[in-house]
């Protein structure tokens, strides 16, 4: 098979692609446009008008993307020990961590959530437990809350930015901390010389990874965020499925967009300098 | 400087013993080497010398003072390590500077003192390139300057030629001797090459097993090796089996039907020894030994030739390329042996 | 491992399976509303044996991942053979389009795909949910193909073609075998994103019909569901058991590939 004539194995992958991801979100402006039904129409700027109209939406997308933030944020504090720990343990240890993070993931999202809901409960197992110590009555959760929306999302993280992290730590020969030992270095400043900036690339790229579809959750927040954890994505979906106003929805739905490719572009250039020399030749 | 003592020090992993009872000593400002095949125990050792391995028993003293439960970051050892280790994502300049970093120097003391490292091994042009822009022995002598800026009591050298090409390996050696002329730090040299031990340590602690085999001066573990297996692993070696006997009131051996007279505390009469003479003893001469020349190779300024014996036993001699060329093979010639050269070993 | 290291390990594995075990435990306690005093009971499961939606949803979840994983697969391991064999500036351009399909929220991407499917007049549908699923899953496939791709030792192909075969004869003797096991994997990585990916079906399924996550979802909008405790802990076990099982076949293959 000539290298020349592989071309037509891209074709299905390209069609489904270009059909499912390239063209639906050029349709998307359309939609937002008000073209949706009739392409003869004018495009009408009204959904646009609406968004910025008020502040509403804006401070939505703002507390869509801080939430995402957050909950990134407080993955990566758990999920870094994590993942230096795991790629440090001999290699049969190894193996059997990862799969134990990976498991919990390969059961439903939903079960997940559900398993939050179940666990943050009033009365329930987790409340029941912190109640035992007469600070705060069984009765009360932080279910329904906007902090059970981010944790929700940070514990969703988890199993990425571990891996990622550990991938990252893996290729750090372990020759370089026992230099940094045997130059004197202690544990806390071993950690920010060496292991912080050689494993912050794969650190950035998983950030992202999870970044991203934080801010665009909406079941999380639905389940267990309660009437004070509206978020972004939860109005994109009511335009959908239950308001039917598939322009509005397109609209809001391009402005998070954009300000989730903002963020990362922003994110990706201040994190630049830190990169330097970390890809060993 | 300082005295490195090991006392004692014993290691199992597991159900496999990898140290038993090994004991070395090195005074203030010598170079040791500590000589053993892959698995012999060697690079335990080291890491429990530096501190990232405690020993099941023993005790490791550096002048004097107890370290064994000391961690590495505090025990004041300089360690290069067989990949270099080097800091990829730091400067050389950064990597150099790390441990007086560490020691919270104040920035012009550091910057004096890189800049004084740099000079010792010959990098300054490179002091803000990558790790990954240097070759291999440019990063080596990076990794020794990086151990030496913060003159520990001890340096510690973890095969660190292997990585190395043959023709890189001969010119860091002359930069290692030359750096511990220059700086008199106390040395220990782990290696599998024995002509790395030989050239660049004072005495050399031979190792196998997780036993210390022999531990003497160089020359020593070359000319009078403790048994067969030292002679063996040091260098070549052509072994003959013979019986001492006394003949004019002098002990002599012999070797194809030719008597050598021998001294020493193996030459005694009735003892059944092994004889090792090495390849460069044996000499290619009018007279001696008959010989029949079986193949020659050419090595460069040397060749190795082998040698038939009248009982068909194969020898191994070394000797300058020019003498070899007046050789063909098939050839009946002679040999001589410098009886002083050969070496007896006890027969076990 | 270290004290510290054992510390580590034992928190971040109690934070990650706390949800999991409540609910396991849970799915034992006869309340109706997940509250305690605590009574074991078995009543939830033979309730789960009795729900006949969520044996309909479960099986439609697996038809449908599966339908998706052969797709996907098939679709993503010719596109990664062509896309390693390609220098130019296109396969760059192309990977970016894969990284977008992975990195852009599954909520915009449904939409999005919604409205295409409402314009050509399918709208929501099974078929719908099957070309949607797909193109999420896509990305994930070639990349894992390709990776192996290129991981392939070039040696080896050269050593076949020295030997005297084709080019075509090498790929189908040497390549494909070689990367047989990813090319699976990325089918089971295929089947387990699609299992569980609520978001694209919750917009491109016609209403009422429901897959597992979506039959999930609707029951626990109304609140407190015992029963879902009982399938959850009936999927954990499936899925370890799967584990397991693979893991064993795995261990097993390599066994006797060894031998040889």
């Amino acid at each position: 098979m000539k290298t020349k004539r592989r071309w037509f194995l891209s074709l299905p992958g390209f069609a489904i692609l270009a059909s499912m991801l390239v063209i639906p979100l050029l349709l998307q402006v359309a939609t937002s446009l008000g073209l949706a039904k009739n392409l003869s129409e004018f495009p009408r700027a009204d959904s646009w008008r609406r968004i910025f109209e008020s502040t509403l939406y804006l401070r939505l997308l703002y507390k869509s993307m801080w939430t995402g933030l957050v909950a990134t944020a407080i993955a990566i504090l758990i999920a870094w020990p994590a993942g230096w720990v795991i790629s440090r343990v001999p290699k049969g240890t190894q193996k059997v961590l990862l799969g134990a993070v990976i498991l919990p993931y390969l059961v439903s999202t939903i079960l997940l959530i559900y398993g939050f809901f179940v666990l943050l409960a009033g009365n329930g197992p987790l409340m029941s437990m912190i109640s035992l110590t007469n600070l705060i009555s069984a009765d009360s959760s932080i279910l329904y809350t906007h902090t059970a929306t981010v944790l929700m999302l940070a514990y969703e993280a988890l199993p990425v930015l571990i891996l990622v992290i550990y991938a990252s730590s893996a290729s750090i020969d372990q020759a370089l901390i026992d230099s940094a030992r045997s130059l004197g270095a202690s544990r806390l400043k071993r950690f920010f010389h060496i292991v912080l900036p050689l494993t912050m690339p794969g650190l950035v790229a998983g950030s992202a990874l999870v970044f991203v579809p934080a801010v665009g959750s909406f079941v999380e927040s639905q389940i267990l965020g309660g009437p004070n954890g509206i978020l972004l994505g939860n109005v994109i979906s009511d335009q959908i499925r239950r308001i039917n106003d598939p322009a509005f929805g397109a609209a809001l739905s391009l402005m998070l967009l954009s300000g989730v490719l903002t963020a990362a572009y922003v994110f990706g250039r201040l994190l630049k300098p830190l990169y330097r020399g970390s890809n060993p030749a | 400087m300082a005295r490195l003592e090991v006392c004692n020090v014993s290691f199992s992993f597991g159900d496999t013993r990898i140290l038993n009872d090994v004991s070395i000593s090195i005074p203030d400002g010598d170079f040791h080497a500590l000589l053993g095949s892959s698995g012999s125990g060697k690079t335990t050792l080291l890491r429990i010398i530096a501190g990232f391995l405690k020993p099941d028993s023993g005790t490791i003293l550096i002048n004097g003072k107890d370290v064994t439960n000391v961690l590495p970051e505090h025990r004041d050892i300089g360690i290069v390590f067989q990949q270099y280790a080097l800091f990829p994502h730091l400067t050389i300049w950064e990597n150099i500077a790390f441990g007086l970093k560490m020691r919270k120097l104040h920035k012009l003391e550091i910057t004096e003192k890189v800049a004084k490292a740099l000079e010792l091994v010959r990098l300054e042009s490179f002091a803000q390139k990558l790790p990954s822009e240097l070759s291999g022995g440019q990063k080596q002598r990076a990794a020794v300057a990086r151990a030496l800026i913060l003159e520990p009591s001890l340096l510690l050298l973890d095969e660190p030629l292997s990585a190395l090409d043959r023709r890189i390996r001969g010119e860091l050696r002359e930069e290692l001797a030359r750096v511990h002329r220059q700086t008199a730090t106390t040395a220990l040299l782990v290696t599998h090459d024995q002509e790395e031990a030989l050239v660049l340590a004072s005495e050399i602690v031979v190792i196998e097993n997780g036993v210390v085999r022999q531990s003497d001066k160089a020359e020593n573990v070359y000319g009078s090796p403790a048994d067969l297996w030292v002679a063996g692993f040091v260098g070549r070696t052509n072994q003959f089996r013979s019986v001492c006997k006394s003949k004019n009131g002098v002990i002599v051996v012999s070797i194809a039907n030719e008597d050598f007279v021998v001294s020493g505390p193996l030459a005694v009469e009735g003892n059944e020894v092994v004889l090792v003479v090495r390849p460069e003893e044996i000499a290619i001469s009018d007279f001696g030994i008959p010989v029949r020349v079986k193949e020659i190779r050419f090595m460069g300024a040397t060749a190795q030739v082998i040698l038939t014996l009248a009982n068909g036993y194969e020898l191994e001699s070394l000797i300058l390329a020019p003498v070899a060329r007046k050789l063909a093979v098939g050839i009946a010639t002679f040999i001589a042996i410098d009886s002083s050269k050969i070496q007896i070993l006890a027969f076990n | 491992m270290t004290k510290a290291q054992k510390i580590v390990i034992a928190s971040v594995g109690l934070i990650l399976y706390a949800p999991l075990i409540v609910v396991i435990l849970m799915s034992f306690n006869s309340s109706p509303y997940g509250t305690f005093p605590f009574s074991f009971s078995f009543k939830w499961y033979s309730y789960l044996l009795k729900s006949e939606d969520l044996f309909i949803a479960s099986w439609r979840s697996i038809w449908l991942s599966f339908i998706v994983a052969l797709l996907a697969t098939t679709m993503g391991t010719m596109f990664a053979v062509w896309r390693v064999s390609v220098k130019s500036v296109i396969g760059v351009a192309s990977d970016g389009i894969l990284l977008a399909t992975i990195a852009i929220p599954w909520l915009i991407l449904g939409i999005a795909m919604l409205q295409i499917f409402n314009l050509i007049g399918i709208g929501r549908g099974n078929v719908s949910a099957v070309i949607g699923n797909v193109a999420v899953v896509l990305p994930y496939v070639v990349f894992v193909v390709m990776a192996r791709l290129r991981g392939l030792d070039e040696n080896l192909i050269e050593a076949g073609r020295s030997l005297g075969a084709t080019q075509l004869k090498s790929f189908y003797r040497i390549t494909v075998p070689l990367a047989m096991p990813s090319i699976l994997g990325s089918a089971l990585l295929a089947f387990v994103v699609c299992f569980n990916n609520f978001t694209i079906q919750y917009f491109l399924l016609p209403l009422g019909v429901r897959t597992l996550p979506l039959e999930i979802y609707s029951q626990v909008r109304t609140g407190y569901s015992p029963a879902i405790n009982a399938l959850a802990t009936v999927v954990l076990l499936g899925t370890v058991l799967i584990a397991l099982l693979l893991e064993r076949l795995g261990a097993g293959s390599k066994q006797f590939r060894d031998r040889r």
